[in-house]
């Protein structure tokens, strides 16, 4: 169910209508939506329910040991009971096929169930504590490499084994990827690394927490919202305010404008460059490349605004993901502004377990790259992936080698005070070599394979052909957004519908419902990092 | 605090309420504005095509082109004046008289917009077009236009008798379209039985009622001819309906085939999918099987003439033989531009329009003209000349200087 279809307005329509219903039922407005969040994660495919509902039963029977306590029964059978009604939702409508799924997932319960009951008894809570997060996060991760790595790395030893003679296909399964399975496992491996360092009270209401992993705005891509921010807003009544259903709106309208106008009418014009880049001039080439910069920014931070504005009419308040990417002067600035939740879920959770900036200046180095390197895997199982998180850790260890961020960021805020002239100028070069950067990077996340990366940037360094038919397309859908992000970046208001004067509001609200109606292409097409 | 949703039932307390009438016209005022900012949005970003039909009720219930009516089709790429002669023909001329003169050659369109010559001027249309390849070759026949915007053969059958037969025809020139299947059977006019042909309704007049009142005011036949937003309007809400009851018939005449239901076809059917047309066609194929019978009676041959769907100049496809069947097709005498127009595809050489509603171009016209005289000859199909009327002429010579 993507949010800019016909079946999720009335999906959301109905859902939306009994949750006001339910204005002062706080337990019944959390059923709600952990039914609503279940039926909108199944209606992509039921089998998978199983997954999400699996894993947030074992991290909730898990959390007691994650917290150094016991485990209460009542929670241990909370936790089986929802595995059980997941599962038997899961695979009952197709028996036949399913009763082996079943099968697998009756026995996992019963892995889990011995698990948690030996962690239980043991005796030395600070290490069964650890044994427990240790557990928890491998499983989660195990989740994750199953249905997300298991054919990249089967692939590859096939294509190794191919060099020698020999023949594994046998190794491969073809295993479909669960939609949204790298967002909630981060979240919950994310919400028990925060109960073991005692930042966040485990949970002890399986309705809250299930509600909490689940939460359907944000379910398949993001923001990955950590238990201190979102938790805590499943526990006390949400305000439903005229205001709020407003800016909520506003923020949906303006995401799938991203989405629907700018990022689905640029995707032809990538697919077609991307696909022949061997071939194309220079300027095709380039064109390819920003087109893609303008579509993966408008799909990915046009779902997030969607998600965003959804919570908001329902009063509840999701974690910014981008503002205004494309203005980072530096690597880490960057970082900063694009998919900052899980950009910081990967410094809170991965840089600092690995050290962070504590150890000596090479092992910073090391945990920058690395974590670097890993968030580009996260990203998917190819190698251009694996490049494009190395070439990011790569230009961090640049830019920190080079001490940017202390030298020069001070003294260009400083002229920006006392000379704007040249500050904008300095500025405008910073956020010019930096987008270049993340073109750059763009290129190696784009591309289908490495030998793609080889075409294009030998087709970019070899002419000088700048003749391009997609100049005036590119032009047409993008520079709406870059007029609004500068003024978004000027009057530093990232809300500038909502904080707009009511005649102005006007008018960029006819202007985008108009370019949803009119501009919008045919089909609708999935999200990108749906793919992750 | 701010006040929930609940307790104010939608609304931020502190500020008093407008008055009901204030209300009334802020959203009136706000409506109008959208209106104008929606049409100038059109006509900077998006500019439509303004293809207005000027159809109303025939005497026969089904959907006739409104006499006498000068109007005009604007898209991006053309800007093209029409006229309904005062029989209801597209022609700048004046309709013939109703008695043929002693070897006069007349050939009676009967077909959809393509061959009435939308988004063409008139010396461009497929008409006049194929009027000069018939005179060039010696045979000068006239060619009455009797096609009407959205037709499908039951609709054509349905006015054969009282529309086309009194002008006596030599030739009646039917096209083949995609949309007819569909055309055909959301019509509901009739249904193949075990005895031929049976018609199941008496009129098939769809949103003529409302636009025949419409079409009483001035202000709604400028926004047909000048409006952008109106003509988007109304292309997504006659394609609305048209894609409901397409839907509907369809499921109906598999359901009395016995069959699944099938999708209603899309603007960008290539026409290789043959299954989707499948339910139409015992309808189209009995329907063309009565054309035939009907012209023979009247005196006049039945021609089939195919009109393929363009590929964005990457290939056109032929859809007669999945409409119609291959039987049918090897007993009419059929011809169709689709391998000329093969024969030309390449980047540069336009046969459909491609900023408007897809039709053909005035090269497109001339190409397909010109198959059609050469199927003509080639079929010998026209009558053997017993002595040519120089009345009839070369079209070219008879038109007005203002065309």
């Amino acid at each position: 169910m993507l949010f800019q279809t016909i079946p999720f307005f009335i999906f959301f329509a109905f859902v939306f209508a009994a949750y006001w219903a339910l204005q002062k039922q706080l337990v019944w407005q959390n059923r709600l939506l952990l039914l609503a969040s279940y039926v909108f994660y199944g209606w992509w495919d039921i089998r998978f329910l199983v997954l999400i509902v699996g894993g947030t039963a074992f991290a909730y029977i898990l959390t007691p040991a994650v917290a150094g306590k016991d485990l209460p029964r009542r929670q241990l059978l909370e936790g089986l009971g929802l595995t059980l009604a997941g599962a038997l939702v899961s695979f009952l409508p197709d028996v036949a096929d399913g009763w082996r799924y079943l099968l697998a997932t009756l026995g996992l319960m019963g892995l889990a169930t011995g698990i948690v009951l030996a962690l239980d008894r043991m005796a030395d809570s600070e290490q069964r504590a650890r044994l427990a997060l240790t557990i928890g996060t491998i499983a989660l991760l195990c989740l994750i490499g199953v249905f997300k790595y298991f054919n990249f790395f089967a692939d590859s030893f096939v294509r190794v084994a191919g060099l020698f003679g020999g023949d594994v296909t046998w190794t491969t399964a073809n295993i479909v990827l669960p939609v949204g399975i790298s967002f909630f496992t981060f979240q919950i491996i994310g919400y028990l690394v925060d109960v073991r360092r005692g930042d966040f009270p485990p949970s002890a209401s399986v309705l809250t927490f299930a509600s909490f992993v689940a939460y359907f705005p944000q379910l398949v891509a993001g923001p990955i919202e950590r238990a201190s921010h979102l938790y805590g807003q499943f526990l006390k009544p949400r305000r439903m305010t005229a205001e709020g259903l407003k800016s909520g709106a506003l923020l949906f309208l303006w995401g799938m404008y991203k989405k629907v106008v700018i990022a689905d009418n640029l995707a032809p014009i990538t697919n077609d460059i991307f696909g022949r880049a061997g071939t194309a001039t220079t300027g095709e080439l380039l064109v390819g490349i920003l087109a893609f910069a303008f579509q993966i920014y408008g799909d990915f931070s046009g779902y997030t605004d969607m998600a965003r504005g959804v919570a908001r009419m329902m009063g509840f308040e999701l974690m910014l993901n981008f503002k205004l990417p494309y203005f980072s002067r530096t690597p880490s600035e960057f970082w900063t502004r694009w998919h900052i939740s899980l950009s910081s879920w990967l410094r809170d959770y991965l840089y600092i377990s690995l050290g962070g900036n504590r150890g000596s200046t090479l092992m910073t180095y090391r945990n920058l790259f690395l974590t670097m390197l890993l968030g580009g895997l996260w990203h998917g199982a190819s190698w251009t992936f694996v490049l494009w998180g190395a070439f990011h850790g790569f230009i961090l260890v640049v830019y920190r080698l080079a001490d940017v961020d202390r030298r020069v960021m001070p003294s260009v805020n400083g002229w920006m005070a006392t000379n704007p002239v040249v500050g904008l100028a300095a500025n405008t070069v910073l956020v010019s070599i930096m987008f270049a950067l993340t073109l750059l990077g763009w290129l190696f996340f784009r591309a289908p394979d490495m030998a793609t990366v080889g075409h294009y940037l030998a087709g970019m360094i070899s002419g000088f052909d700048m003749r391009a038919d997609a100049w005036g397309k590119l032009a047409f859908f993008t520079l709406p957004l870059i007029m609004v992000q500068c003024w978004q970046r000027w009057t530093d208001k990232l809300e500038f519908l909502a904080q707009s004067p009511p005649f102005v509001r006007l008018n960029l609200v006819l202007f985008l419902v108009f370019s949803l109606v009119f501009l919008s292409p045919r089909e609708a097409s999935d999200f990108i990092y749906f793919a992750f | 605090m701010a006040a929930t949703l609940a307790e104010t039932g939608g609304h931020d307390r502190g500020q008093s309420p407008r008055p009901l009438w204030l209300r009334l016209l802020i959203i009136t005022a706000i409506f109008g504005y959208a209106l104008l900012f929606g049409e100038m949005f059109l006509r900077m970003l998006k500019p439509q095509a303004l293809i207005p039909r000027y159809v109303t009720a025939g005497p026969e219930g089904v959907r006739a082109n409104m006499p006498d009516t000068v109007f005009r089709q604007w898209t991006p790429e053309v800007d093209v004046t029409l006229r309904y002669n005062a029989a209801g023909m597209r022609d700048d001329r004046p309709p013939p008289p109703l008695e043929k003169a002693p070897g006069e050659c007349r050939i009676a369109l009967l077909g959809d917009s393509y061959f009435v010559g939308f988004e063409s001027r008139f010396e461009d249309s497929f008409a006049v077009r194929l009027e000069e390849e018939l005179a060039r070759r010696g045979r000068p026949c006239r060619v009455l236009n009797f096609a009407v915007s959205g037709f499908g053969h039951a609709e054509m059958l349905a006015t054969l008798e009282s529309r086309v037969r009194p002008w006596a025809p030599d030739l009646m020139l039917a096209s083949v379209h995609s949309t007819d299947g569909f055309d055909n059977l959301r019509a509901g006019l009739f249904r193949p039985g075990p005895q031929g042909l049976e018609p199941t309704g008496q009129t098939f007049l769809p949103g003529v009622a409302i636009s025949d009142r419409l079409n009483g005011f001035a202000a709604y036949r400028w926004a047909q001819e000048n409006s952008h937003l109106y003509s988007a309007g109304r292309e997504w809400a006659g394609g609305m309906g048209k894609q409901l009851l397409s839907i509907l018939r369809v499921q109906q005449a598999n359901a009395d085939a016995g069959d699944e239901p099938e999708a209603a076809p899309d603007a960008e059917d290539n026409g290789t999918e043959t299954p989707r047309y499948v339910a139409s066609q015992p309808l189209n194929a009995a329907l063309i099987r009565q054309l035939a019978r009907e012209s023979e009676a009247t005196g006049a041959r039945l021609m089939l003439f195919e009109i393929p769907i363009a590929g964005r100049r990457t290939g056109y496809y032929p859809i007669a033989e999945n409409l119609l069947g291959a039987e049918l097709l090897a007993q009419v005498p059929f011809a169709s531009p689709a391998p000329a127009f093969n024969a030309m595809k390449a980047p540069d050489v336009q046969l459909y329009t491609e900023k408007g509603h897809k039709h053909w171009t005035p090269l497109g016209n001339r190409v397909a003209a010109r198959v059609a005289a050469d199927a003509m000859f080639a079929q010998q199909l026209l009558p053997a000349p017993q002595s040519i009327d120089a009345s009839v002429g070369s079209p070219s010579s008879t038109l007005p200087a203002s065309s």
